[in-house]
């Protein structure tokens, strides 16, 4: 049996009939067989016709007249038998409406503005070559020279609002903060020289996450958190507030917010109880550098009030941290801590950062009364500050390319000053 | 004014016949389901993603339980003018504009207990784009909702609700939520109850407000925004002040095309009125309505 393809089974007619019709008249179709049909015919070959289906296709599929009357009818529910917590979860998006006091009432602790002064003492202390303007060449690879061409959102002018900007295309404020952040810490590692420390009793972890519980007067606070960035080191860190401090938080007064609970931003939501994971903190023995030092955080700029996004969200993550750090530490019901955990915390826009540094003097959360936790917070400072084009104001309106200035040196300062912190003392260099 | 009242309008529509349309929906996604798009069942598609080819039954597709409260702003559909259900042009004059979402608002404000009121803190203020008055966000323990803003109160102040009726009229500060019955003669009064405790009625509008007139035993009589007076139970709760008026309300529109960003589109202009001839004519008020409910008993019917 043969499959031969169309035009050698069976001649065009169309034409043929249309020559044949302008000059004989009436023709008759189907009488005149291909060549190759009638060869293959001849010597007793059988043949298919091509125009037929290989593989026919199924035939159309037509919707029953009757539709039952309990097709909407909802599933019988499946018991779910895992154990299940009610929790208030803390969301990255959540504005607090107090604020960084808020968010001392959740976690029992005293609030001091600016860094601690053991801190303070290191900044403009030591200095990387070039330092200035090294920084300043992070900050144009992160708004400038880096190539991705992204679809950014549409912006408005409030000068103009009646003024149509045209769609620009350049690097994501998620993506540019993230560049400058990472710009920073290799700016920093550069002090590895000068401290040899730094090479063998460090570790730099990236995306470092885990999850975890932890009581507030009856009720359990869920966080899941996922830094861009940590410090692992050999050793904890030095405490920064002194003993005679952590006595006199006994007298300190919580802030009040009556009548609206703290819990008024988190989530309720329900979540297995498996849901607890260690992540990157490893127990003591398994690798060399397990203690958290420096966690570090990145946030869109567009977030207007930082203070009361951005700052708490990532000292309740920090405060976490080092809860199972605590935890793991001393046991999990340890009340007031013999050694405090301090951990630091660093956060930033591609235009702003802010300076945390939290350090946990006791774990338990029953009262407002006792000792309380200690939080350092230095918050909005400005690395740089940025004017975008007004094409309204140019005679070709044209969309000329962003204008940088008023450069801030200090931030990088504190920056290394919270890097080096127990590894540099405060002589100065 | 106007605006807001045509949108309010079409809101009402929306959400208060809700109820009455939702058999409708069941034989009009049912007529759906030969098509492509739903080949799986409505329990396995999360409620957000539910998309029906018959636009005008979308909004019901996503299922939001009006019952329950949530201060989140939630998607509010354009009609278009259209009615949801059956497609037919409602009002010709609504079409296009911006983007605009659906805040829920409680208008009933319910003390504690009977010496005690609630006490709820006013976290932020701003204006609605689906109806004239401004609104204030406050809050009191782990609960948030929204409630309308009343003209002198600010953020950071608190609010308090009562329920009780005191013998001597208490000292009204703007803001706060009393029974009828425990205000001085002469308070101007918003978010007015018709019956206790189904939430506010009248005076809702942006800079509306009504005032009490005369206090009589079980009763109280009010002179209502348009005029006219009613006669209200004493136990119906009224919140002290104005109604605020948003700044955006306050400045003039602009230009006509600031109109259609509203979602409003142009006159006609063919059957316009234009002179002063048919203006409003000053009429005598309509007699006082009264707000009673009927307790009469089912034996009257028997009597003949």
């Amino acid at each position: 049996m043969v499959r031969v393809s169309p035009s050698l089974y069976k001649p065009r007619t169309a034409k043929r009939i249309k020559d044949a019709f302008a000059r004989k008249g009436i023709y008759r179709v189907g009488t005149i067989q291909g060549y190759a049909d009638a060869i293959l015919k001849e010597k007793g070959v059988e043949v298919v016709d091509p125009m037929t289906y290989l593989y026919p296709p199924a035939p159309e599929w037509v919707p029953p007249e009757d539709i039952p009357d309990n097709w909407l009818a909802k599933r019988p529910a499946v018991e779910d038998v895992r154990e299940k917590k009610k929790v208030w979860h803390v969301h990255r998006l959540s504005a607090f409406t107090e604020g960084m006091q808020q968010a001392c009432l959740l976690t029992k602790s005293q609030l001091f503005t600016g860094l601690p002064p053991a801190i303070n003492d290191l900044v403009g202390k030591y200095r990387v070559s070039d330092q200035d303007d090294e920084a300043k060449r992070q900050i144009l690879a992160s708004q400038v020279w880096d190539n991705t061409r992204e679809k950014l959102p549409k912006r408005f002018d409030l000068e103009n609002l009646d003024w149509v900007f045209r769609r620009e295309y350049g690097i994501p404020e998620n993506k540019s903060s993230l560049i400058l952040l990472n710009g920073f810490l290799q700016m920093a590692q550069a002090m590895n020289e000068e401290f040899p420390e730094l090479y063998t009793e460090r570790l730099l972890v990236y995306e470092p996450q885990f999850s975890t519980f932890y009581k507030y007067k009856e009720d359990n606070i869920h966080m899941a958190c996922k830094f861009k960035a940590g410090v692992m080191g050999s050793r904890p860190l030095t405490p920064l507030g002194d003993s005679a401090l952590v006595e006199a938080s006994k007298e300190h007064t919580p802030f009040d917010m009556y009548p609206i609970s703290p819990l008024v931003d988190l989530q309720e939501q329900e979540v297995l109880s498996t849901k607890e994971t260690h992540g990157f903190l490893r127990p003591n023995s398994s690798v060399r550098c397990c203690y958290p030092q420096l966690t570090l955080n990145v946030f869109p700029g567009k977030l207007l009030h930082m203070d009361k996004t951005a700052q708490p969200f990532s000292f309740l993550n920090t405060f976490a941290v080092a809860v199972e750090e605590a935890r793991r530490r001393f046991g999990p019901s340890a009340g007031v801590l013999k050694e405090p955990v301090t951990i630091l915390n660093i956060n930033c826009s591609p235009l702003t950062f802010n300076f945390l540094v939290v350090q946990l003097n006791t774990l338990d959360f029953t009262s407002d009364n006792g000792i309380k936790n200690f939080v350092w917070s230095d918050s909005a400072n400005h690395l740089i500050r940025k004017t975008l084009c007004k094409p309204w104001l140019h005679s070709k309106r044209k969309y000329g390319p962003p204008k940088l200035w008023d450069y801030n040196p200090q931030v990088f300062e504190k920056f290394l000053a919270m890097y080096l912190y127990n590894f540099a003392s405060a002589k100065p260099s | 004014m106007f605006q807001s009242s045509l949108k309010r309008g079409v809101a009402s529509c929306i959400f208060g016949k809700l109820a009455e349309y939702g058999g409708q929906f069941r034989l009009a996604f049912a007529a759906c389901k030969s098509s492509s798009t739903t080949d799986k069942r409505l329990d396995e598609i999360p409620t957000h993603a539910r998309r029906v080819k018959r636009p005008n039954i979308r909004f019901l597709a996503q299922g939001i339980d009006f019952n329950k409260y949530t201060h989140k702003p939630l998607l509010f559909p354009k009609t278009g003018g259209r009615n949801p259900v059956d497609g037919k042009i409602m009002n010709a004059r609504i079409g296009g504009g911006h983007k605009q979402r659906y805040r829920m608002i409680d208008f009933t404000r319910i003390g504690i207990g009977e010496n005690k009121p609630l006490e709820e803190k006013v976290i932020q203020r701003r204006y609605d784009p689906l109806r004239s008055a401004a609104i204030a966000l406050v809050a009191s323990g782990t609960h948030k909702r929204w409630i309308l803003a009343s003209a002198k109160v600010k953020v950071g102040d608190i609010v308090r609700s009562y329920n009780d009726i005191p013998t001597v009229p208490v000292n009204p500060v703007d803001g706060d939520s009393h029974p009828l019955g425990a205000l001085p003669i002469g308070t101007i009064v918003h978010n007015v109850e018709e019956y206790p405790d189904i939430g506010g009625g009248i005076a809702r509008a942006a800079g509306a407000s009504a005032t009490i007139k005369q206090k009589l035993a079980d009763s109280v009589i009010i002179k209502m925004p348009s005029g006219r007076e009613a006669k209200l139970d004493v136990r119906c709760k009224a919140t002290v002040g104005k109604v605020d008026v948003p700044v955006t309300h306050t400045k003039p529109i602009g230009s006509p095309n600031r109109n259609r960003w509203f979602g409003i589109r142009p006159k006609s202009g063919l059957w316009h009125k234009k002179t002063g001839y048919n203006g409003r004519k000053i009429k005598p008020p309509k007699p006082m309505v009264v707000y009673e409910k009927k307790t009469q008993s089912v034996m009257h019917m028997f009597d003949g």
